[in-house]
């Protein structure tokens, strides 16, 4: 979004000429001087939710990047060991993947966050860090830890529709 | 006769000691994947009712026995990433279904041409992993 001109009143046109605030608020920014020298700002309601979801993007990918490049940074000059919690940024669910997939999981989160930038959307952001999340929370259950990361375990039965259970008919004499 | 019977009055829907209809719905078709559960998630297949609405339960069922690649409708079906969501020896990666509204989560796999030991092609899925801890 640009950066648009506001066309300045003092707080007297308010009075004096209200539908030309109003008229220059409908097409833009207007900055309206009060007599204490305090400068406010009147636009369109849609204008700044434009303005507040711009803000939030942009937050979100900051505080994104700013963990990214912590993450990043520990992978890269220890690639085999696991990072303390401290450097994991906001993303501490990490410390339960394997050592193993902490380049991937760089790698994909770099991706995401220059689409984020291309995009400037939260989308591709919130797509990847929820895929890794769930996985990293999957394989904090010790039992799912096993079975998702077990090589050649084949030990599979067969899983039936779940039912509810019959309902025994009483006996009648 | 009983008394209301025939005399146009309306009849009670109370009929004692008569089975009530199984809720969650019919299932579909006859499976196309046969559905296996990693024998150390068998007690939580078996229990997965107690965590999870039995109709979410049997719409799982029904989704990964009918169609497991393809996105199930208001569900969160995802790929689990890393090591832990590569596909290997032959079979996909590994699918994640979120259920709505619960800590439930299932992890799942599929193959079309798996081969058994009486040497013919079945198509299977395999219930990797369920957790139903929350997160």
């Amino acid at each position: 979004m640009g950066h648009a001109t506001p066309t300045i009143f003092q707080s007297s046109d308010l009075n004096q000429r209200g539908r030309a605030v109003l008229d220059a608020a409908r097409e833009g920014l207007v900055r309206v001087r009060d007599k204490d020298g305090v400068s406010l700002v009147m636009t369109r309601e849609e204008r700044l939710d434009e303005m507040e979801r711009s803000r939030d993007v942009g937050s979100a990918i900051a505080s994104a990047t700013a963990t990214f490049m912590l993450v990043e940074q520990a992978v890269e000059h220890r690639p085999k060991v696991k990072p303390a919690v401290a450097e994991l940024g906001d993303w501490v669910w990490a410390r339960h993947l394997p050592v193993g997939d902490l380049q991937e999981l760089v790698a994909e989160m770099r991706d995401a966050l220059y689409r984020a930038c291309r995009e400037f959307s939260v989308e591709p952001l919130q797509e990847s860090l929820s895929a890794w999340r769930e996985t990293a929370m999957m394989l904090r259950d010790p039992l799912a830890h096993e079975t998702l990361l077990g090589e050649g375990d084949d030990d599979y039965v067969d899983a039936a529709r779940p039912e509810v259970e019959a309902v025994a008919e009483p006996v009648v004499a | 006769m009983s008394p209301s019977e025939g005399s146009g009055a309306e009849t009670s829907a109370y009929k004692p000691y008569t089975n009530v209809r199984r809720p969650g719905g019919e299932p579909l078709a006859q499976p196309k994947y046969r559905v296996l559960v990693h024998r150390k998630h068998e007690a939580r297949w078996l229990s997965i009712t107690e965590h999870v609405p039995l109709e979410q339960a049997q719409r799982f069922y029904d989704h990964v026995s009918q169609t497991p690649s393809r996105p199930a409708e208001g569900i969160q079906l995802t790929h689990l990433r890393g090591s832990a969501g590569a596909a290997k020896d032959g079979w996909s990666r590994v699918f994640h279904w979120r259920v709505p509204g619960s800590a439930a989560r299932l992890d799942y796999v599929h193959r079309d041409d798996y081969v058994g030991e009486r040497g013919d092609a079945h198509a299977i899925v395999r219930i990797k992993a369920i957790s139903v801890s929350s997160h």
